[in-house]
């Protein structure tokens, strides 16, 4: 026992330096005080440490992990929020956008996350492992999380990853300034499995061909092509020799002002409004105009822990650099720190917002009336490049494509205000025991759903098909008999679940996983000329403004005498009768103040008048007694 | 801080209360009666066949019974949030408290102009002050039943409506950024806070007069 305690120790203090050194930082880590952005001439790096010389062959991928660890600390960078998604121990913050899987054939979109978000799904609940989740959704990742991390690579796919190579944090995909870096080349190589040749393939002066999805588990990678399977082209590499100089370095044009299209490739939003349907008639974020960057805002340290912005950030109770980047922080100040003034950063005018009662600041995020798209009597369509791989080559660009997603809508957050939403509503195939509604795994759903209902014409758009009860039931049906699903086999969609009888009726009912998801959107910020609120009090307080009375579609594939559309004010948490009165008395409140301001300089003339007769009186009863007391005297 | 001193005046006042009814041993039947009395009175005085008798009269009365109503609805529903909430008036509160209001300022109009001329001091008035030195002074003259105090009571309540009606209203048009909105919101609330203690000095006065027992005790200590 005492060796054990020996050896443990040993190892320990032995471990101790690497355990310690993985968090220090590296040479490029710690700045010197310059302003200027280092040049990166740096010779290129295989994932097995090796440089790249253009004589080799095969030629290999440069590792961005390898390349750029020379001189700046992995470790602590891939804790970043673009990258911990996977991390049990991140802070999983205020519920953002889920990866959405979509599937016509199958009626189905359900939101997945590897974090810890409310009414979002694990994807090993749909049977999604590591490896097909980052395929799917990896085109708009900037690579790291559970794509490199082995403890998260299951044994059966041992063989697949060691192809398809591990998916490291790719820092071109934000930090490469150079004009012909090309995002969906990246994109394009991560949907073909070539995880290790995407960041080389984006770069700009490297071209990647061949597809690893087609290779064997038992490819070597250094073996080059497969003599039996000619047809098959393994990925290969083809460098820009005028690129490389003599010590066979290359000029990265890194930088950490990262350009705003770096950021749209992952977070552009497309609006389908029929009232708008050319591009120019949209405007871009107000800050984006007045020549700032996003991560002027989104800042973060070597950690890359990324500034969301939200005022619920759980830094912002330590932080007052955190806190002044907020909004409010930014426009008005946090009011905590008051050694040095924090607000106003990069210029930002203190708004007056002449007329607006506080009880609005406390009640609404500064987002409801400044971001998104100006409300209308009904929230339209989006679509996100997120959810629908917007920027790729082959995008189907049919404004029907699923996942059906819409905004805005105005919804309570956590803290109790109120903020613009986008909003969706999972449809998806699940099995029910009591009141537990889990999702059925993909090969299950897909086998049985894709058969029955992957025919019907409407598919063409990437649109969902318009379902008939009949289809319904006769999916549920085939769930049931097929073996493959042991609890009640249901369909939740439009807010409610549905499923078969022992007579096999088609039943349905309200429930809770029906729910749809919402995450709040925070851009793209409008003036403050075109921000609710500037055409004064009508703009949300009328009897038929979209911000109380606006219609919330419920998106289903089901046939539409069954769906209905909501009110706004069911995610306002109001009532929509005592709204409705609110609003109302709007419309006579203008006479209501000047009624009010009649009677009270009435009131005034009253006292005034009542107030000189008194001071009359004072002084004819002061006299009085004065010659009373003459008199006596 | 508008919070604390708003309970404390509530906390105050119900310790009054409990005070009263300990000390004066308070008959329940007997504020019952006097409620009941009240209710009536105006239901009579709602009738046109009663207004018709003292036609002027009961207007008069009418209109402060109004006042009354409305300020005790606009009281409950801007403490209500305020001191056991812990957050600004919002939701049906709020809508209420607005509907309310401007009824409450035409109210207060037609009662300010309908009593003024009743509630004007007068050489009485002076007198009084003068027995208050007496009695500073140790004499007991029977001042219980003069009209001093609901007078001052009436102009001060008019005198501090004025802040708290206008703060909101100019609140209402685009004059005011966020620090103006929140100097006339405190206007308002430091002004009705004054409003409601008036009122409640006032609800003690009454319910001092209203105390039999008192009197019988007064001719006690007078024995």
């Amino acid at each position: 026992m005492n060796h054990l305690y020996k050896h443990a120790l040993i190892i320990i203090m032995l471990s101790g330096p690497i355990l310690l050194s993985a968090q220090d930082e590296n040479i490029g880590d710690i700045s010197d005080g310059s302003r200027t952005t280092p040049v990166h001439v740096i010779k290129l790096i295989d994932q097995d440490s090796s440089v790249i010389w253009l004589d080799e062959s095969p030629l290999m991928p440069f590792s961005t992990k390898k390349t750029c660890e020379a001189c700046h600390n992995y470790q602590i960078i891939s804790t970043g929020w673009h990258f911990n998604a996977g991390d049990s121990s991140a802070v999983s913050g205020r519920p953002g956008q889920p990866w959405i899987y979509a599937d016509p054939y199958s009626a189905t979109q359900i939101p997945l996350s590897l974090r810890d978000w409310p009414g979002t799904f694990k994807p090993e609940q749909i049977g999604m492992n590591n490896f097909s989740f980052i395929a799917t959704f990896g085109r708009h990742m900037p690579g790291g999380g559970v794509g490199e991390k082995e403890e998260s690579q299951s044994l059966d796919m041992y063989w697949r990853w060691q192809v398809s190579g591990e998916f490291e944090i790719n820092c071109l995909s934000c930090h490469d300034a150079e004009r012909s870096h090309d995002q969906s080349l990246y994109a394009v190589q991560v949907m073909r499995e070539n995880f290790r040749w995407a960041a080389t393939a984006s770069s700009g002066f490297a071209s990647v061909q061949g597809t690893a999805k087609d290779l064997p588990d038992t490819y070597d990678i250094y073996s080059g092509t497969l003599p039996d399977q000619p047809q098959i082209i393994p990925p290969q590499v083809t460098y820009q020799l005028q690129r490389f100089n003599k010590k066979s370095e290359v000029f990265f044009d890194i930088t950490r002002k990262i350009p705003v299209d770096r950021c749209y490739f992952c977070h552009s939003t497309k609006s389908i409004d029929p009232e708008k349907q050319e591009r120019w008639e949209y405007d871009e974020d107000v800050h984006l105009k007045a020549g700032m960057l996003c991560v002027d805002c989104h800042r973060h340290g070597l950690d890359h822990q990324m500034i969301r912005g939200y005022e619920l950030n759980e830094k912002l109770n330590t932080n007052d650099a955190v806190s002044s980047l907020t909004c409010q922080g930014c426009h008005l100040g946090s009011g905590e720190s008051d050694n040095v003034p924090l607000t106003g950063r990069s210029g930002a005018p203190r708004p007056v917002h002449a007329g607006i009662p506080p009880i609005h600041f406390e009640k609404l995020t500064c987002t409801t009336c400044h971001s998104g798209n100006w409300p209308k009597d009904e929230a339209v369509s989006i679509k996100t490049s997120m959810a629908h791989a917007l920027g790729l080559p082959k995008t189907n660009k049919s404004d029907y494509a699923l996942p059906h997603i819409i905004s805005p809508i105005f919804a309570e957050q956590a803290d109790g205000k109120i903020a613009p939403h986008n909003l969706f509503w999972p449809s998806y195939w699940a099995e029910m025991q009591g009141d537990t509604v889990l999702p059925l795994k993909q090969e299950v759903f897909l086998s049985v759903a894709r058969k029955i209902i992957g025919y019907i014409d409407s598919l063409a758009t990437g649109d969902w098909p318009q379902l008939a009860d009949s289809h319904l039931v006769k999916v549920l049906d085939s769930l049931m008999v097929s073996g493959l699903v042991s609890k009640t086999p249901v369909y939740v969609s439009g807010g409610e679940i549905f499923f078969l009888d022992d007579n096999k009726n088609l039943l349905q009912q309200q429930h809770k996983a029906a729910a749809p998801y919402l995450w709040p959107v925070a851009h793209d910020v409008r003036p403050a000329a075109q921000s609710l609120g500037i055409r004064e009090c009508n703009d949300c307080h009328s009897t038929n403004s979209p911000f109380y009375f606006g219609k919330v579609s419920i998106q289903t594939p089901l046939q539409m005498d069954r769906v209905e559309k909501q009110s706004m004010t069911e995610y306002l948490d109001q009532n929509v009768v005592a709204a409705w009165v609110f609003s109302f008395s709007f419309l006579f409140r203008p006479w209501l103040k000047y009624l009010i301001l009649f009677s009270s300089l009435i009131i005034f003339a009253v006292l005034l008048l009542y107030g000189f007769r008194g001071l009359a009186k004072v002084i004819s009863i002061i006299s009085t007694e004065s010659q009373t007391q003459n008199k006596e005297r | 801080m508008y919070r604390i001193l708003l309970s404390l005046v509530i906390i105050i006042f119900i310790i009054r209360l409990i005070w009263i009814y300990r000390s004066e041993k308070w008959d329940f039947n007997r504020l019952k009666n006097i409620f009941i009395q009240e209710i009536s009175q105006f239901y009579k005085r709602l009738m046109m066949s009663e207004f018709k008798i003292d036609f002027y009269k009961n207007l008069r009365y009418f209109f402060i019974s109004i006042s009354v109503i409305l300020f005790i609805i606009l009281a409950l529903t801007g403490i209500i949030p305020v001191v056991f909430l812990g957050e600004q008036m919002s939701g049906l509160l709020l809508i209420i408290h607005v509907t309310i209001a401007p009824f409450f300022v035409v109210a207060l109009m037609l009662t300010a102009i309908f009593w003024a001329h009743f509630q004007q001091f007068d050489h009485s008035d002076f007198i009084y002050v003068k027995y208050l030195r007496i009695k500073k002074e140790g004499q007991n003259p029977d001042i219980n039943l003069h009209n001093f105090w609901p007078k001052v009571y009436f102009w001060l309540f008019l005198t501090f409506s004025v802040p708290a009606i206008l703060s909101m209203i100019f609140s209402m048009f685009p004059y005011f950024g966020t620090e103006g909105q929140i100097t006339m919101l405190n206007i308002h609330r430091y002004s009705t806070l004054v409003l409601l203690i008036i009122v409640l000095f006032y609800t003690n006065l009454k319910w001092q007069r209203s105390i039999p027992f008192r009197k019988a005790k007064g001719v006690e200590r007078g024995a």
